[in-house]
């Protein structure tokens, strides 16, 4: 493990040593002015300046220092032997290293001077990424409002995150008005204060879609899958463990209140009579399980009667939604709540002694549903009843329609119906006479074309192909109705079929029929009352098209229609959720309110009662109809209209009944619904008030001022009185707060001295949360900087530790990689023309972009080697991105996607097997580093050199001339081309560091995949000699290259672009120990990404800043 | 008090028009009067018989529904037989929400429609002026569903700034008259930006010399945004010239109890908006589809749509006039309103359009159009277009937005411009 304060005393003695060695009056002066005068200023000078440098500026060692990063490069130059060039007067060796090291010891003896300064670390608004993340951060909705500002210009190391770079317009203040607006309208007043809606609350659609949405989703999560629970309940008897029905329940992810139900139920329903005896039956029938997996066929009987239960003796369903004009709003909602009411009850009267069967629609000749033989089956069998049970076919026919016809129109014209036994007289005149038409089997005459069977029987109708292009399109209806005069007392179940009698007593479409006022139904009642109880036909209605709406034609209106749910199934805690929600529905909606005109406006166009003077007073806009005296006045005309008659000037009646009970009643509920409005506004207003004041101390990142909140306070009074409602007022102090300097710059609390000093709890909290995850510090991070832990350096560390194992650290990864690496700007600047190149898609693009940030994350969050970013076998693949890579990385990720089903991103290994390895494999960097069409060597080079190794090359010359922009173009390949351009020496001179890295990535194409040819079918060579001259071949090679001989050069890099971005500003020579002690201490901890965090978080130059009186000439 | 609480007394407001204000604000470049456009709409369709024209210029003849148009019809175009994209016909429950986007929206519980003519325009054009737009509307949303299973939300708006975001219609006239001078928004940000400069002057008193730079960058910036906001609000109310009657009474608070007033005011505040370039998108939804709308005052006691279902009879086609008078009356008011050589209606294009023919069916739109927009249209024409191949309403859509300077490729159901206008 670490331990950080050794870092830093290694820090410091290294500062101590070099001190000693410390310069003498003007080294520059007396040891390298005379050799830059002699060998360099001939080229470097005011007039001619190559590589636009000027030597002739430098006087002394302080232009030096002041200059360290541009003498760095030229001393590198120098060390390197690439300067004087050779056409030049040339010094000798030992003339030159005794120049690097003079320049070198002046460098550090100014960087040792000031080690550890803070330095200038300017105010600045945040970033465009920071101010995103922390509006996700603050309102947990991803609003992205930055999302089409111009793009942030880069400073200091080369990151957006700097005082420099970072600055203000009155344009810009514009669209972060607009910005904060975006923001504020997401925000949604509800009972128990503020939240943030996924999309802008502008409108009564998004109020609505936003809570009703939230219902539904809970209802389709708590939804009842009957066979689970009668599954579990049949395991359950034959369980091993002692468990308790409950915990049973729990293990299975199920109700525990509603398993016990069922249990209950199944389990002493041999005890009972009628139906739930037979369902007992089935269920002792269904034997012991003999695995996890399967269930025994007897089991599905079980599943069949049930439904077969639900659905013959449960409360029929009637339509809910009644759309017609006509429709009384108040009578549909007292019709919904008995609907409502009688989900789990079983009602004698609802059930039925007849039923009309739809039995077969003939298909017409040479349909592959050839008549040949064809037959269809009647079959009756007694259900509940002993003695003659009779059923009476009423007149079977075919018919275009699937109900019977209404009148002889219908009959002859529409539906051009013919009798089944006008048929059967042709066909098969014998079954005319088998059937028995006319005649009762109990004696007595009938209808001549209908016909009497007694259960148990099976009737079979052969449909001959003869009659198929007669009856073709029409369909066999069979009238069946329990014969009233002989079987007043029976009970029996109807099913019909084809090819073969049904089977199955309780299939889906087996009819019973039964008197509902028959004693043989009496029987049957306490029963069926035991199974409706635990089995209701629905456990709350969610419509299709409507939703929650209450159904009524045109008025908007919601209804609640779910007691089986709430009563059988949910715990009291979901149940208080759900409430909860309804709530927040009805007062984001204002459902009351918004029923009342609804209904006044219905009353009038659709329903035209209020087509009456009496009623001219009546606007369904007046804000004064939900007062009370404005709706008592309503409601009063409204129930004489209705001809009821009151007692007095009063809304009571003299005689009650029912119609006035609906009529009071609609508009009690109202008044109730308004009061609750206006309860729960003052409720919310007092708990939003309290949320924006939480929020306002996130947004600042520390506690808020005395003060602060009252002027933020204020601010809202200000709105109200302005007439603004109390959410549009929330709305505005909310702007307020983000467009305050307090949220949207960064700006240390300075104290008065000249000296240097450290930071404040809160704004170290908001420097290393902003620098770890670009946003503000979360609640724990507050409460350390509150509690004073983050003053030492074991709080520091264990608050960066646990940042870093944060998914949130992918913003580190996205945004420093991105920006040091130059792939930040991929998605909006792509260098590729996408036209050429089928199949590269948006989502491949975004897959591309996010790979580096996968990784990176990865390797952070588990505390793997900085060098694992040259070289890691491993990345990450979403599908997109395994199908571009293709080979062995794509059959590894579906093989993942089989087993998990997770189709999203997933690690995948043998990149180095692949050719690949590292960010220089990723197709993101290789697709960056391309030109159009084409790939770029030169690009790709450069990164690696330039970007990822720190190599500084003079800028190119004007005059350079262009390569092709497409393969197919080019008259040979673009390797040769290269050659050519550099065999001129002066291109030579930095081409040759950077083109043979570039050409070792050849094996990639323009937007990454692997290639054996380029786009004009020339064959590709990625063999290269590198600038160290030795020969390597592809990534594989330039990645080993990278390790064995430039892994220094890497390391460099790296520190210092950390540091910088860690810092928010340009590295100073003052910070070169630092660099050199976390360079040191990577080497010494296997590279470990958090020796770099913890360093750098814990050093002076973070922790620190310098006085409002600091005088940079008096340090 | 601050010199942004103002207007708030009876006839205290004094609008400068176009020119003047141009000049108040220095924005010399701005040589030619703006371009303007708003769209009345009412529903449930028309009285057939009554409602036709023939022939151009001195040979134009109208119909007894035009009546009211007759002084002014030189400015008129009477644009017979366009349609709505193929399905959004029949029912009452679409069309508003079909006329100006020209798409068919989605049946069922999610909304989804398009971006409306009149907000791709204030879109554009919105930032010009204190209102992007000003949507208003004499009938209460609904948001019920239709029997078709179409939310009543389309039933009753025409503007939608973006698929699933109808524009809230002001109904109240005291209110749209504020949004002109004080547009409630940018009040509030006035009241935002200001204690954000309370803020930044706590600020800078506590930070070192070179940080405030830093700080003194912000403050400028949030403070020339601050005076731009005032000024736009204090925008003709600073001079009291009276040299002229361009005033109007702020309107009552609360809501005019019948709809020939409600319509009325709603018709003079389109026009003071257009006069003094608070806006140059305007809306007003005079009626819904499926309208519950009430005319006492010409002795009819039951509502809109159930006369519109009696569309032969004698009291739809009282109803047909009346809202052709107010739209005439808006016309009329602008036509008065002297702007440059010509009038503000010459540089507008006042639309009234009604998403039926009759009650239940939709085979053409009854459309008129007044103003030339600057010339960009010739004006006293019938244009029939019942027998051309192209007439969609979403042409004529592509080419308004055309001549006020916005180029589309594509809206609603065409790509194409209607030819002949």
């Amino acid at each position: 493990m670490l331990s950080i304060p050794r870092f830093i005393l290694l820090a410091q003695a290294f500062i101590m040593c070099s001190s000693v060695s410390s310069a003498t009056a003007d080294e520059y002066v007396d040891s390298v002015l005379p050799y830059v005068q002699k060998y360099c200023v001939e080229c470097h000078n005011s007039e001619v300046h190559k590589g636009e440098l000027d030597l002739t500026r430098y006087a002394g060692s302080t232009d030096v220092t002041a200059s360290f990063r541009r003498w760095n490069n030229i001393i590198e130059f120098v060390r390197n032997g690439e300067m004087p060039p050779e056409k030049a007067k040339q010094p000798s060796i030992n003339e030159s290293n005794a120049v690097v090291e003079s320049v070198d010891r002046i460098l550090l003896a100014e960087a040792v001077k000031h080690a550890g300064d803070p330095g200038i670390v300017l105010p600045r608004r945040l970033s465009h990424t920071e101010y995103d993340t922390a509006i996700r951060a603050l309102t947990g909705a991803d609003i992205r409002p930055t999302k089409d500002f111009p793009a942030d210009p880069a400073g200091g190391e080369g990151f957006d995150n700097t005082g420099e770079a970072l600055g203000t317009s009155p344009n810009l203040v514009r669209k972060y008005l607009s910005a904060a607006q975006l923001v504020a309208d997401h925000l949604v007043l509800q009972p128990g204060g503020i939240s943030f809606a996924p999309f802008p609350v502008t409108s009564y659609n998004e109020r609505k879609k936003l809570t009703e949405l939230a219902i539904i989703d809970f209802y389709e999560d708590h939804s009842v899958d009957i066979v689970q629970y009668l599954e579990a309940a049949w395991r359950y008897r034959y369980r091993q463990q002692e468990l308790t029905i409950e915990q049973w329940a729990l293990k299975r992810g199920l109700s525990g209140k509603y398993l016990s139900l069922v249990w209950q139920t199944l389990s002493a329903s041999s005890s009972h009579a009628g139906f739930v005896k037979e369902l007992g039956d089935v269920w002792e029938a269904v034997p012991a399980p003999v695995n996890d997996m399967s269930r025994p066929t007897e089991f599905r009987d079980l599943h069949n009667i049930v439904a077969f239960g639900q659905r013959v003796l449960c409360a029929p369903e009637p339509s809910l939604i009644k759309a017609n004009a006509g429709n009384w709003p108040i009578q549909h909602l007292d019709f919904r709540a008995k609907t409502a009411a009688a989900r789990d009850k079983f009602d004698r009267s609802s059930l039925k002694n007849e039923t009309l069967l739809n039995v077969i629609k003939v298909a017409a000749p040479g349909n592959e549903v050839e008549a040949e033989n064809l037959s269809v089956f009647i079959r009756v069998d007694p259900a509940f009843a002993d003695g003659d049970n009779y059923v009476l076919v009423k007149r079977p026919l075919f018919s275009l329609a699937t109900i019977l016809p209404r009148n002889e129109d219908d009959e002859k014209t529409h539906h051009k119906v013919q009798s089944l036994r006008s048929i059967l007289d042709r066909s098969h005149p014998e079954l005319v006479k088998t059937l028995g038409f006319g005649v009762h089997p109990a004696g007595g005459e009938i209808d001549p074309e209908s016909f009497v069977v007694k259960a148990p029987t099976v009737v079979e109708i052969p449909l001959t192909g003869g009659m198929q292009s007669e009856l073709s399109g029409k369909h066999l209806l069979m009238p069946c109705q329990l014969d009233h005069e002989h079987s007043r007392e029976g009970s029996v179940f109807v099913q019909h079929s084809v090819r073969e009698p049904g089977q199955n007593r309780f299939a889906g479409n087996v009819e019973h029929l039964i008197y509902g006022d028959s004693d043989t139904a009496m029987s049957l009642a306490d029963s069926s009352a035991v199974f409706c109880h635990a089995f209701p036909n629905r456990f709350f209605y969610v419509d299709n098209v409507r939703g929650l709406a209450a159904g009524f034609h045109l008025v908007e209106g919601f209804f609640r229609d779910d007691q089986p749910l709430t009563q059988k199934v949910l715990t009291d805690s979901e149940n208080a959720e759900l409430d909860r929600l309804w709530q927040q529905l009805d007062f984001v909606t204002q459902s009351a309110e918004t029923l009342i005109r609804g209904f006044v406006w219905f009353e009038r166009s659709e329903r035209e009662i209020l087509h009456d003077k009496r009623f001219n007073f009546l606007r369904s806009e007046d804000p004064q109809l939900v007062e009370e005296g404005l709706l008592t006045r309503f409601e009063k005309l409204y129930l004489d209209k209705m001809g009821i008659k009151r007692v007095g000037d009063t809304l009571e009646t003299e005689s009650p009944d029912q119609k006035y009970e609906m009529i009071h009643g609609f508009f009690e509920q109202i008044r109730d619904g308004l009061q609750r409005q206006h309860d729960s506004m003052e409720q919310a207003e007092e708990r939003a008030l309290a949320d924006i004041e939480r929020l306002a101390g996130r947004a600042f990142r520390r506690t808020l001022r005395p003060g602060e909140w009252q002027s933020l306070l204020s601010l809202y009074r200000k709105l109200r009185d302005d007439g603004q409602t109390v959410e549009a007022s929330l709305r505005g102090v909310l702007i307020a707060v983000l467009m305050s300097p307090e949220f949207c710059y960064h700006r240390n609390t300075r104290p008065d001295g000249n000296g240097i000093y450290p930071l404040t709890d809160n704004d170290l909290a908001s420097r290393l949360s902003f620098f770890l995850w670009s946003s503000v510090p979360d609640e724990e991070l507050l409460a350390a900087a509150a509690a004073g832990k983050l003053r030492s350096a074991d709080g520091l560390v264990a608050q960066t530790r646990r940042m870093l194992n944060d998914s949130r650290i992918d913003s580190f990864a996205r945004e420093f990689l991105g920006q040091w690496l130059r792939y930040r700007d991929f998605l909006a600047k792509d260098p590729i023309h996408a036209a050429a190149f089928p199949g590269y898609t948006n989502e491949l693009r975004e897959a591309m972009a996010e790979e580096p940030v996968r990784l990176a994350t990865y390797l952070i969050r588990t505390d793997q080697s900085v060098t694992d970013l040259l070289s890691s076998d491993m990345t990450f693949v979403n599908g997109a991105l395994a199908k571009h890579y293709g080979g062995t990385l794509e059959q590894q990720y579906r093989m993942v996607v089989a087993g998990n089903g997770d189709q999203g991103w997933h690690p995948v290994t043998g990149l180095h097997a692949a050719g690949r390895g590292g960010l220089s494999g990723m197709a993101v960097i290789l697709t960056k580093n391309s030109a159009g069409e084409r790939t770029s060597p030169v690009k790709r080079g450069f990164w690696a050199v330039h970007h990822l190794l720190g190599q500084h090359f003079p800028p190119p010359p004007a005059d350079v001339p262009e390569l092709p922009t497409t393969e197919e173009g080019a008259m040979t390949t673009i390797r040769e081309l290269l050659a050519a351009h550099v065999a001129d020496a002066q291109c030579a001179m930095c081409h040759l560091h950077f083109d043979s890295l570039g050409l070792a990535m050849e094996g990639f194409d323009p937007i990454g995949r692997v290639r054996t040819a380029d786009r004009a079918g020339r064959p590709i060579n990625n063999e290269v000699e590198l600038p160290n001259g030795k020969t390597a071949g592809g990534i594989s090679g330039l990645i080993e290259y990278i390790m064995q001989h430039r892994r220094e050069d890497f390391l460099r890099t790296l520190c210092r672009r950390f540091l910088g971005y860690a810092l928010g500003r340009s590295v100073n020579l003052s910070d070169q120990p630092l660099l050199m002690a976390m360079e040191e201490a990577l080497q010494e901890n296997e590279f470990r990404f958090s020796v770099m965090f913890e360093l750098v978080v814990c050093s002076p130059q973070f922790r620190k800043q310098r006085g409002r009186g600091f005088q940079t000439t008096t340090r | 008090m601050s010199r942004r609480v103002v207007l708030h007394g009876l006839g205290a407001s004094m609008a400068l028009p176009w020119l003047e204000s141009a000049r108040l604000c220095g924005a010399d470049a701005m040589k030619t009067p703006p371009k303007r456009f708003a769209f009345l709409f009412f529903g449930d369709g028309i009285h057939p018989p009554e409602w036709w024209s023939k022939g151009n210029g001195s040979s134009l003849e109208l119909g007894p529904a035009f009546a009211s148009l007759e002084s002014v019809k030189q400015k008129v175009n009477f644009i017979h037989g366009l349609r709505h994209p193929d399905n959004v016909v029949g029912g009452h429950a679409k069309g508003a929400a079909g006329i100006l986007t020209g798409i068919q929206p989605l049946g069922g519980r999610r909304i989804q429609a398009a971006v409306s003519m009149d907000q791709v325009l204030a879109q554009r054009l919105g930032g010009d002026t204190v209102l992007p737009s000003l949507v208003l509307g004499c009938e209460r949303p609904v948001s019920g569903f239709h029997e078709s299973s179409y939310s009543m939300m389309y039933a009753s708006h025409v503007s939608w700034s973006s698929p699933v975001s109808p524009v809230p219609a002001e109904l109240y006239p005291s209110l749209a008259f504020d949004s002109l001078f004080e547009s409630r928004s940018s009040r509030t940000h006035v009241s935002i930006l200001d204690y954000v400069l309370d803020q930044l002057k706590d600020v800078s008193a506590k930070v070192s010399h070179s940080d405030n730079a830093k700080i003194e960058e912000y403050t400028t910036s949030v403070r020339e945004i601050e005076q731009r906001l005032v000024k736009m609000q204090e925008r003709g109310v600073d001079e009291k010239s009276g040299s002229d009657s361009r005033e109007l009474n702020r309107p009552a608070d609360g809501l005019p109890n019948q709809i020939d007033e409600h319509s009325r005011l709603m018709c003079d505040i389109v026009a003071l908006a257009f006069q003094t370039d608070r806006t140059r998108i305007a809306t007003l939804l005079l009626t819904n589809n499926l309208s519950g709308q009430v005319y006492p005052f010409l002795g009819l006691n039951v509502d809109h749509h159930n006369y519109s279902h009696g569309w032969q009879n004698k009291a739809f086609a009282s109803i047909t006039r009346f809202w052709v008078e107010q739209y005439a009356y808006l016309v009329g008011k602008l036509d008065s309103m002297q702007e440059g050589d010509g009038t503000v209606l010459d540089n507008s294009c006042i639309m009234l359009a009604n998403e039926q023919w009759t009650a239940h069916s939709a085979p053409k739109i009854p459309l008129v159009m007044s103003g030339s927009l600057s010339g960009s249209f010739q004006t006293g024409q019938t244009l029939e277009y019942e027998s051309a191949k192209e007439r969609k309403m979403s042409s004529l859509c592509l080419s308004i937005m055309d001549r006020m300077g916005v180029t589309l490729p594509e809206f609603g159901n065409t790509t194409d411009q209607l030819v002949g206008i």
